[in-house]
């Protein structure tokens, strides 16, 4: 054959849109892009796939990277997504480039749900005091599985930096059913270069409120540490269906991490550090900052134990005391993923299982297909996350805020009331008394989701 | 971790015929399919040979590293390393003659800068070069998707200046009656820069590299590091000490060879490459500008503006800027 011709051919073969059916089929968007549930297109001429085709009624993800070209995080998704490969840290089977109008596709497996929206559904049965059936280790099963993929991204020197529950995908039926998937690398990076102050690069990555308190106190670098401060507050919210910092969203100045309402509402549940506790707080960069705007006695009732009580976590349980390690507010004390995976929690009955629905029904729906219209429905109530969005992206330069590759509306008008909390545990005892919410959740609770 | 890196798995070759074979079935591909028509003797003398190329890639990637050496802001050494790994790679799998190599030198920095997270804009990059910059920014990014798509989208790279810091550190620690291992660095220095316009890299692992550079350093300056290296790096590892000492053997041949290409050499191979390089691929080329037009007349929301139109006076004076700043 005609070598120009192979070359022309092997270009023309490799067009997203020859290959997927992804068309009408859009389950996610946002400032990074949309994301497509995808599959394989059934006619090829050429043999080499062939095979494939008989064989694969696969779904998959196929994510569209915002704007045309290559943005430095999407750079740094691609190099590192191709070098990992974990069940529990999303893979990337294929990436598509398109060059006429240089956009890239990323193809992923596809992961039917989420954290988001599995806790979201948690939160609206019980609002509507309706109760949801799954297995009793479902919630360890999923910590289980969130710190193994973190373990591995964390020995191979990888940082996720941007961890909440939209970025924790959960695997629908199918082979690997009910299985973690860590997604979303986008603001992820090597920390093999332990002196390159990382706060440089990108002033604000963690979400607000799974950012740990070294974060908005000033600190210079990243850590391991502050992937799991994260894990901790998604444990909480899994356990209570209630983001555990919670805090307004609409004062964010990203250029500077020092934020007060979110410092004020982890003080708020955790009480105020004591010097004991965290030696080194006095040489964050905002410790004096902090002495000025914050005073201990507001926080000497405030315990971890205190707000778990209300939820119906007790303090002697081993989820608890697992929670409080995961949550120091010393960073240096904070558990690693390695001795956090060792806890007797996970020993204790009911043990981890690697299908996290532990073969019952999964009681949550599967991702809805989003119109174009209804973005254009929105666009009112939208105009306040594009003002963040774009604070967002001037922070980070890179201008790709990231998500899972669920849809994660930005539009607060549409989700109703979701202040009920879910049960506990995820456990069902169905005659469990309704949680009260706590005052700092009204509206604004809404803001975020 | 380089053990289960890409880079290990995909490029790294056995050893320098490896990567030769490699380079020679990359040059015999364009030279049938561009050359289908002439005779062998014609061939011949019409392209490159696999040696020519050799030694014109090694021209470039003297040019890359001054363009990064001038670079403002001061460009991170690792940078220069990743941008060097890249055009090493595209080179290894493509010939010179089908791929315009100044084009794909600046494009290849460009994209490590990304890769490694030196925050520069396209304007603050091109601001670098000479001549029309928005051209420039055009030929990058009309490069950067070919170069992804040829590196397989592995872009991680791993260098040796990070297994060197290690070392470093554990001769401190773990070997004191050696004073002062800093004496090294600059022989460490400059046994890494040369050994970038050689295949090792390509062969053997960063860690193997970093530990070349400080054996070599030491033996220059009359030091010996051997009791750190067989009784403390490797004291229970025959096997791994044997193959390292033929490694670093090895890499200091190499890097003993390296040869920097005479000025006038250069010239001629330029100018026989403008005659066999591949139209369709080089910009300044009446094909390829055809081609482009084409292809962004049936594209409406075309946005980076291309070079449809580009005044290949400018685009060439661009580039040359970049080679007259060499010292080649």
């Amino acid at each position: 054959m005609d070598y120009d011709f192979k070359v022309r051919t092997s270009v023309e073969r490799t067009k997203v849109e020859d290959l997927f059916e992804y068309e009408g089929r859009k389950i996610g968007r946002g400032t990074y892009g949309h994301v497509y549930k995808a599959k394989r297109k059934e006619t090829f001429a050429t043999s080499d796939i062939n095979k494939l085709i008989s064989a694969d009624q696969k779904e998959y993800a196929l994510k569209q990277i915002e704007g045309t070209g290559l943005s430095m995080s999407a750079c740094r998704e691609i190099a590192l997504l191709r070098e990992l490969k974990h069940p529990n840290v999303i893979n990337l089977q294929r990436v598509f480039l398109s060059h006429t109008d240089r956009k890239v596709w990323l193809l992923f497996d596809y992961a039917e749900h989420d954290l988001w929206h599995i806790i979201k559904f948690h939160r609206a049965a019980k609002a509507n005091k309706k109760a949801v059936y799954t297995p009793k280790a479902m919630v360890k099963s999923l910590l289980y599985q969130i710190l193994d993929g973190i373990h591995y991204l964390h020995s191979n020197w990888i940082l996720h930096r941007d961890l909440k529950p939209a970025n924790i995908l959960v695997m629908g039926e199918g082979i690997e059913r009910g299985r973690v998937k860590i997604a979303d690398m986008g603001f992820a990076r090597l920390f093999n270069s332990p002196l390159k102050p990382l706060a440089d690069l990108d002033p604000v990555v963690v979400t607000f409120w799974y950012r740990a308190p070294e974060l908005l106190l000033g600190a210079r670098h990243y850590t391991k540490a502050i992937d799991i401060w994260a894990i901790g507050c998604i444990f909480a919210e899994l356990l209570t269906s209630e983001p555990i910092f919670h805090c307004r969203q609409e004062d964010i100045k990203t250029s500077n991490p020092y934020h007060h309402d979110q410092l004020d509402r982890i003080f708020n549940v955790m009480g105020f550090p004591h010097d004991k506790d965290w030696e080194d707080i006095k040489k964050m960069p905002e410790h004096p900052t902090l002495l000025k705007d914050f005073k201990r006695n507001n926080y000497q009732t405030c315990s971890l134990m205190k707000y778990m009580d209300r939820y119906k976590i007790k303090a002697d349980t081993k989820a608890f005391h697992l929670l409080s390690k995961l949550l120091m507010m010393d960073p240096t004390k904070r558990f690693t993923s390695e001795s956090a995976m060792a806890d007797p929690y996970f020993q204790e009955d009911p043990l981890p299982t690697s299908d996290v629905f532990a073969g019952c029904p999964i009681p949550y729906p599967k991702r809805e297909f989003l119109s174009d219209e209804e973005q254009d429905d929105k666009s009112d109530s939208s105009k306040q996350q594009q003002q963040q969005q774009q604070q967002r992206q001037h922070a980070s330069q890179s201008g790709n805020s990231n998500h899972g590759h669920g849809h994660h509306p930005q539009h607060p008008s549409q989700q109703g009331n979701m202040q009920g909390g879910m049960h506990p545990n995820y456990s069902n005892h169905p005659g469990h008394p309704q949680q009260q919410s706590h005052p700092q959740q009204n509206n604004s609770f809404n803001q975020r989701f | 971790m380089f053990a289960t890196s890409t880079q290990r798995s995909f490029w790294m070759f056995k050893d320098e015929n490896d990567v030769s074979n490699a380079r020679l079935s990359a040059n015999i591909k364009y030279i049938s399919s561009r050359g289908r028509n002439m005779t062998v003797e014609e061939q011949e003398l019409h392209f490159l040979n696999v040696t020519e190329e050799k030694i014109l890639i090694m021209s470039y990637e003297y040019q890359l590293r001054d363009f990064c050496r001038k670079f403002l802001p001061p460009m991170p050494r690792y940078v220069i390393g990743t941008a060097l790994h890249y055009l090493k790679r595209f080179y290894v799998n493509n010939s010179v003659m089908d791929y315009p190599p100044k084009e794909i030198l600046v494009t290849c920095v460009y994209l490590a800068c990304k890769v490694e997270e030196f925050n520069v804009s396209m304007d603050q990059f091109v601001g670098n070069l000479k001549g029309d910059r928005e051209k420039a920014a055009s030929i990058i990014l009309n490069n950067e998707l070919l170069l992804m798509q040829q590196l397989d989208y592995q872009l991680t790279v791993h260098n040796p200046f990070r297994p060197l810091e290690g070392l470093m550190i554990d001769m401190k620690t773990r070997f004191p009656t050696f004073s002062d291992p800093e004496r090294l660095r600059s022989g460490i220095d400059e046994f890494l820069e040369q050994v970038f316009y050689t295949d090792a890299i390509l062969i053997y692992s960063p860690s193997q590299i970093s530990l070349a550079a400080i054996i070599h350093s030491a033996s220059t300056s009359k030091e010996n590091v051997d009791e750190y290296i067989t009784k403390i790096l490797f004291s229970e590892d025959q096997k791994r000490l044997l193959n390292l000492i033929e490694a670093v053997k090895k890499i200091r041949v190499m890097v003993r060879n390296v040869q920097t290409p005479h000025r006038d050499v250069i010239k001629a191979l330029e100018k026989k490459l403008q005659l066999c390089c591949n139209p369709d691929n080089n910009s300044e080329s009446p094909a390829f500008k055809k081609r482009m037009k084409q292809s962004f007349d049936d594209e409406e929301s075309f946005e980076d503006g291309q070079y449809p139109s580009a005044n290949s006076d400018q685009v060439r004076s661009m580039l040359m800027g970049m080679s007259e700043m060499g010292k080649i």
